[in-house]
Formats: C-alpha cells, structure tokens, sequence
C-alpha cells in the first residue's frame, strides 16, 4: 500500500487505475456520486480510507457509536436533500437489519453501504465467520442486493453504479470490498 | 409527581411551530403529532425504534441553517442510548431532542422501562454532551422552553418531559399510512422548494 499522501491533485498526473491506491480511487467515486457524508464505524481496513476522507474536502465525517444509527443518519441526510454512505465491517451490517427493513425498505429510503468483507479464506478468527462471507445471503434474504468489488479497477464504477441505483430507485445497495482490494484486516 | 398529557404538550408545540422539520418516533409519538396537527414537514417514523434522533441528526447535519425537532419516547431512547452519545458529541447546534418520559411501553401494554426503574434520561443526556438540557413536568414549562429551544441558536438541546400515561384516543391509521410513504412533501418543505418558494432564514 502507498504510504503517498492521498490529496486531490498532490500526486500529479494519475497513473493508471489498478495502480491507485482503493482509498483514493474509492473517495473519488464518492464525490462524482455527490455523496458528502461518511458515517463510519471504523475497521481496520478502513483506517487508511478513514484517515483520507478526514482531509478530503468534499467529504464530512460522521463517527457513530453503532452502526444502525447509520441508516437513520443517512435516511435524515437524503430527506435534507444530501447523500450519505455507511462505511462499516461486515458485522456492523448485523447490527443494521432491523433499521434497514422499517426504515430504509419500509419507507423507501436509499441506503449505500460500503462494507469490508472478512471470514474468507485465510481467516484466522472464528467470530467473523456468521457475516462475513455470509453477508451478501443474509441480505438477499431481505431483499437487499450486494455488489462484490474483486479488483481495485471496479471500485469506482461499482460504487457511482450504486449510488445510482440507491437514489433513483430509492433502494438500498450493500457494495462489498474483498481483501483483494483492501488488503487483509488486523 | 406531576407529568404532562403527550397530546396536549404535542398540541402546544405545534402551536409554536413555524417552518421547523420534526420528526417523530414510531407509535404514540408519531401518532400524537398527527394528532396535533399534520403538517408537511413533519415526518413520521413506521419503525427502527430508537432511530429518530439519528433521523434528526442527518436532518441537523443536511441543513444546519434549519432547525429539527425530534419527538422521543423513553422506550425508544433506551433502545439505542448510543444514539444520545454520538448526537452529544458531535453537538449539532440546530437539533432539539424532545423526550416523552411515561417509564412505560404503553404500546405494548404498559410494561414499565428502566426509565421507570430510575434511569434518567436527561442525566444521560447531559453526560453525552448535550446542551442546553431542561426537564420538565407541567405543561406551562413545556411551553415556555420549547419557546426557547426553537428561538434558540445554540444546541443541541435536550428536553425531557415527565408524560402521563397514554389515553385512548382515535388514531387515523390508514391516513397515517400515506404519510408514511409519501415522503416528498417533507422533502420539498425540507429542501424549500414547493409553493412557497425557497425559505430563507429558518431560525428566528
């Protein structure tokens, strides 16, 4: 992974996709989805990203304390006119199920989650086994589409692709990164 | 002990109310606002209990020149305290958080909630951050702070109201049921388009 600053415009003349690193590419495509707000409950993997987006200009950060908040945050930013996205570690999206069938699904209220998957293979701890890896079925289960991003070169077009589906269908799109793209997780 | 009737405190804010956004908790807080006085930029919550401080505070977050009013219970509150502590940290100085303290799930039948068990909520609240918090327990105070908690530019407040418990009344459901999806009224007041034209200066 780069240890290069990520700042719009620092690294002068991009160099080509796949050798970007995903946090850039990754905030790039939020700020051509008109997407301003990250709620986050942070993960490892997300350290970097979090760490970006901090100093990004476009993009206001909006720690929780659960993830379910998240979709009553993002439902509140959509009805006051601004996108939002959930950024979150698989297991977080347990704790949103309830939130995300009564508000977002009931009430048709568009929904994007960006979330970290673990639990495949070379996974060493048990506990993130009932998620991950699992998720994607789990959400099917309630209607709700996920997204996979296998490689760093689809991150960009996966995530503008699912804000648009999200907010023009008002519909909730769950885009999930593998460790192909992130890299491992402590 | 007094307490106030969650239906007459809902009556005398929506007297009060001008343009500001509320948005209210699923069950009596959500009925009782419909009650009150249905208007378009109220938005009703159908489920997620717990959740319509995080409403308020993407609300808050999305316009901060507007001033949000949320409609709580305790039952809600107690569901998911975590909520108070990030709207109290991150202090949204446009979000007034209103909670109905009857310490019991009256919609399920009254069992009573920890509030009724001597948790207080505007402690908690008060610890998390939040700021102004007033606690009050007769309608004459009710009205007067909600007077200031809508003048106001500071925040977030917190306004814990001692509730009675619910009385039978007729609840329009089925009308309900339109607001509940219909959302782009709410959206078009929220946003400031609509018949009126584009609102300016929201905070008095």
């Amino acid at each position: 992974m780069s240890t290069q600053p990520l700042r719009p415009g620092a690294a002068g003349p991009a160099p080509s996709g796949a050798q970007r690193p995903w946090q850039r590419l990754l905030l790039e495509a939020l700020q051509a989805s008109g997407c301003r707000f990250v709620a986050y409950v942070p993960d490892s993997v997300w350290k970097v990203f979090l760490e970006e987006a901090a100093g990004w200009p476009s993009v206001r950060l909006v720690p929780l304390c659960r993830e379910e908040e998240g979709i009553g945050v993002l439902a509140g930013l959509f009805l006051g006119g601004q996108r939002g996205v959930l950024v979150t570690q698989a297991s977080g999206v347990g704790n949103c199920l309830n939130a995300l069938g009564s508000l977002a699904i009931a009430q048709r209220i568009p929904v994007v989650m960006l979330v970290t998957e673990r639990g495949g293979l070379g996974e060493t701890i048990p506990s993130h086994l009932p998620f991950d890896g699992r998720l994607a079925r789990v959400l099917e289960a309630m209607g709700i589409a996920c997204y996979p991003v296998q490689e760093t070169g689809q991150l960009g077009r996966v995530v503008q692709g699912a804000f648009q589906l999200a907010y023009t269908c008002r519909t909730v799109a769950c885009v999930l990164v593998s460790p192909w793209v992130t890299g491992p997780g402590a | 002990m007094g307490g106030v009737d969650r239906l007459e405190a809902t009556r005398a804010l929506v007297e009060l109310l001008t343009h500001e956004l509320v948005v209210a908790a699923l069950g009596n807080p959500a009925y009782d606002l419909f009650l009150a006085g249905d208007r378009d930029e109220n938005f009703y919550m159908w489920g997620a209990m717990g959740l319509a401080g995080s409403v308020g505070l993407g609300l808050a977050l999305a316009l901060p020149g507007r001033r949000v009013v949320v409609l709580d219970g305790d039952g809600a509150v107690l569901m998911n305290l975590n909520a108070l502590a990030t709207i109290g940290s991150l202090r949204p100085a446009n979000l007034v958080h209103v909670v109905w303290d009857n310490g019991s799930y009256d919609l399920t039948g009254g069992q009573p909630t920890a509030a009724a068990r001597g948790v207080r909520l505007a402690a908690v609240a008060r610890a998390c951050g939040y700021d102004p918090v007033e606690e009050v327990e007769d309608l004459a105070a009710f009205r007067a702070c909600m007077k200031r908690a809508l003048a106001d530019r500071r925040g977030p407040w917190f306004v814990w109201v001692r509730t009675l418990p619910t009385r039978p009344r007729e609840v329009p459901l089925e009308a309900l049921r339109r607001r509940w999806v219909q959302l782009e009224p709410f959206m078009d007041r929220a946003q400031g388009r609509g018949a009126e034209g584009p609102l300016q200066g929201q905070i008095r």
